[in-house]
């Protein structure tokens, strides 16, 4: 209203200019500790992680001045480098899509009306209320070859002798990425399935009564109503899953280090590690990974056209 | 003007906001070195126990009380770390400005080229350093950032290793005497598997792959580094011992499953309890069978080579470092040292830990004390060391942990190229 009222008075001499360009930057005011927020927040760090990427550092912190793209020719002679992010790759199209069919059938279960429902759906938040870093542990102990009590089931149920070199799960890298996946889209189905919950209960009855005077059957109506409906639920947890997924550091280093070697490191992990020895080149790969996660958040938003209104 | 009011105090609690954030890491740096004045000096050291009562807390507890009571005015805090987490700590600790005063139990001649040491000769007194046993001390000394060479470890405590075998096991297998070649370690470890035990323990993963390594190298006439002195860590002789392993303990399946993944800690534990028929091992590993089911049926001797024993013994030294973060601090440091340096307090950590002295005075003592220490003491001058006044030595040992294990499942040359890679890489 202000705005308006001064924008009346352009014509007029300099003082009342000064005026308006104040008065234009008013809103400032309002938007302002939100603007700093996320110059603080955000902007600041990028700004950060984009510097110590171009430094070269010693091994103790000590900035030694600017090298250029050094620390990125590095990064990418490093002859594990291919192999982590392919493996990245793995573990995010895994987890992701692992956690969200899992998650579908879940919520659908948990949405019936059944005795004990309240309990149930309590029960549910337990692997997400956990830290996560305390269930890969747990899991670790559990896969211990011996006398771990996975292998001991297993063992019982005759599909795996617990002293064999298969009990050893963790101990290569093949079956430890495996079960590392497996605890990975444990602890992401809790939220996930919520998400996807507070979706279902947003469809309202009638489109069920319509696909049923329609003669639909079951099946089709998931597919054709339930589904289509869910959709802004399921993108959010997709997208919210796909950061943490790609991000998630507990499981992985707690239950192998990423090893033996790097065979079970993704970028998360592998950054980490290099850290201890080349603060500059770990930069760089947060730096690739900041650009990687963008990519794909803004390729999965394209593909899935998260802004259009119509569900067509 | 009440809307230019918000907005200048908008601007001025953002500002602050920023200000207060950017301002935190400036303390700390003022220098003063008012000994009257009461300060705290922390100490990052590893626990050498195995259980909750030999905890290296204890040790370190007894000796801070005993000097706090001496030295009113100094605190000691001591933050205790894992072995396989202790280097990490360390480096972050660094990288985040937030350095210990002193830090015992790692290499030194990294940072002491970044100039982050005290010279030892700057805070302890001439008797500590004069009393130090001289073939350690001098493990101890690298060139600092002025390129000068000079005394920055002070080594706090040694171990040599030996070779260990389950005598009973043994005895159930029919073998008469400890293997003196590598091969006898492959025969015997067969007999041992056919028993239903693991033959040989192999802890390549990543708590301490470098001393495997090293034992194992040595063995071939290899190590990390050739006669001049040049890193070598992907000689033929490296490649072929870890392909002899390879062949001939890790694929007929005579080591634990994926030794590339398994600690030494855990592997002495399974040895203490009977499951493991040899392992390498130091005197550390002594209090860990004391608490385990062998009782004595252990017995140790020379480390197998590939065509005899070794020569020479490895002999590892545990070093303290002093940080020159707090220069108020360097008194008190000084003074910490020389106390926890007394000929008592080392005797009470070999006799608990079973490890060897640093200091002279405590060397002669334990020799006649204690007669099981003094084959391990007396063989300190000819042992083999890391070459850990190099300074490339603890990224490169670092590496050694991190990879070390692939080179039994993959290609072993492949594996110590990156590992010598990184050793001779300039920082």
């Amino acid at each position: 209203m202000t705005t308006r009222s001064e924008r009346g008075r352009l014509g007029r001499p300099r003082p009342a200019r000064a005026r308006s360009v104040l008065s234009g930057l008013a809103p400032l005011a309002w938007i302002g500790p939100a603007i700093a927020l996320i110059a603080f927040a955000v902007l600041w760090p990028v700004v950060k992680m984009v510097q110590s990427s171009t430094t070269h550092w010693s091994r103790y912190g000590v900035n030694l001045g600017s090298n250029g793209t050094d620390n990125y020719n590095k990064l990418f002679k490093e002859q594990d480098l291919s192999g982590v992010l392919e493996r990245t790759g793995i573990w995010v199209v895994v987890v992701v899509t692992c956690t969200v069919v899992i998650s579908l059938g879940v919520a659908q279960l948990f949405n019936q009306k059944f005795p004990g429902r309240t309990i149930a759906r309590w029960a549910l938040i337990a692997p997400w209320a956990a830290s996560v870093m305390m269930t890969a542990i747990i899991f670790k102990w559990m896969l211990y070859p011996g006398y771990g009590f996975i292998n001991i089931i297993l063992n019982d149920l005759g599909l795996v002798d617990r002293n064999s070199t298969t009990a050893d799960w963790l101990g290569h890298s093949g079956s430890g990425f495996m079960w590392e996946m497996a605890v990975a889209i444990f602890v992401s189905i809790p939220f996930t399935s919520y998400t996807v919950i507070a979706g279902l209960q947003t469809v309202p009855a009638e489109v069920y009564e319509a696909a049923k005077v329609d003669g639909a059957s079951k099946a089709r109506t998931y597919f054709s109503v339930t589904l289509p409906l869910l959709r802004p639920a399921l993108l959010v947890a997709t997208v919210i899953n796909v950061m943490n997924v790609f991000n998630s550091f507990p499981i992985i280093w707690e239950m192998t280090k990423g090893g033996p070697g790097y065979d079970t490191a993704t970028t998360t992990v592998f950054m980490w590690i290099l850290k201890g020895q080349n603060i500059g080149e770990s930069a760089a790969l947060s730096m690739v990974n900041f650009a990687l996660i963008i990519v794909i958040v803004f390729a999965f938003l394209k593909v899935s056209k998260w802004n259009s209104e119509a569900d067509a | 003007m009440k809307r230019l009011a918000t907005l200048a105090a908008t601007g001025l609690a953002a500002s602050l906001v920023l200000s207060a954030c950017s301002s935190s890491k400036s303390s700390g740096g003022s220098s003063s070195s008012d000994s009257s004045k009461p300060v705290t000096i922390t100490l990052l050291a590893p626990n050498y126990g195995s259980g909750t009562a030999d905890d290296s807390k204890n040790y370190w507890g007894d000796i801070i009380t005993a000097f706090e009571a001496k030295y009113p005015n100094v605190k000691v805090q001591l933050q205790e770390a894992t072995w396989d987490n202790l280097a990490t700590k360390l480096t972050t600790a660094l990288q985040n400005n937030d350095a210990p005063d002193l830090f015992e139990g790692g290499g030194y001649a990294d940072v002491a080229a970044q100039g982050l040491l005290y010279k030892a000769s700057d805070i302890v007194s001439p008797q500590t350093l004069s009393n130090l046993i001289p073939h350690v001390a001098q493990l101890g000394q690298t060139k600092g950032q002025d390129g000068q060479q000079a005394q920055y470890g002070i080594p706090f405590t040694t171990s040599t290793r030996a070779f260990f075998y389950n005598t009973q096991l043994f005895q159930q297998a029919g073998i008469t005497t400890a293997p003196q070649t590598w091969a006898d370690i492959a025969t015997d470890a067969a007999k041992i598997k056919a028993l239903g035990k693991t033959g040989f323990g192999l802890p390549l993963g990543s708590e301490e792959a470098q001393a495997e390594t090293y034992l194992w190298t040595l063995g071939n006439g290899g190590g990390y580094k050739d006669a001049s002195g040049k890193w070598d860590i992907n000689s033929p002789q490296n490649i072929e011992t870890f392909q002899w392993l390879t062949n001939n303990l890790v694929k007929p399946g005579l080591t634990e499953p994926d030794p590339g993944t398994k600690d030494r800690t855990d592997l002495w534990k399974d040895f203490a309890a009977g499951n493991i028929g040899m392992i390498n091992g130091s005197p550390a590993l002594l209090p860990i069978l004391k608490e385990g089911t062998i009782g004595s049926n252990f017995k140790s001797s020379p480390i197998p080579g590939k065509t005899g024993t070794l020569s020479t013994p490895l002999g590892v030294a545990d070093f303290i470092e002093a940080f020159n973060s707090h220069p108020d601090h360097k008194t008190a440091i000084g003074e910490f040292l020389d106390f926890a340096l007394q000929k008592q307090y080392q005797e009470k950590f070999d006799n608990l830990y079973d490890l060897l002295p640093a200091t002279q005075d405590a060397a002669a003592d334990l020799s006649a004390s204690n007669p099981a220490l003094k084959p391990f003491i007396d063989a300190l001058p000819t042992a083999a060391w890391y070459p850990s006044s190099d300074p490339n030595w603890d990224p490169a040992s670092q590496k050694v942990k991190d990879i070390v294990g692939k080179a039994v499942t993959s290609d072993p040359k492949g594996v110590l190229d990156q590992i010598q890679a990184v050793a001779t890489a300039s920082n």
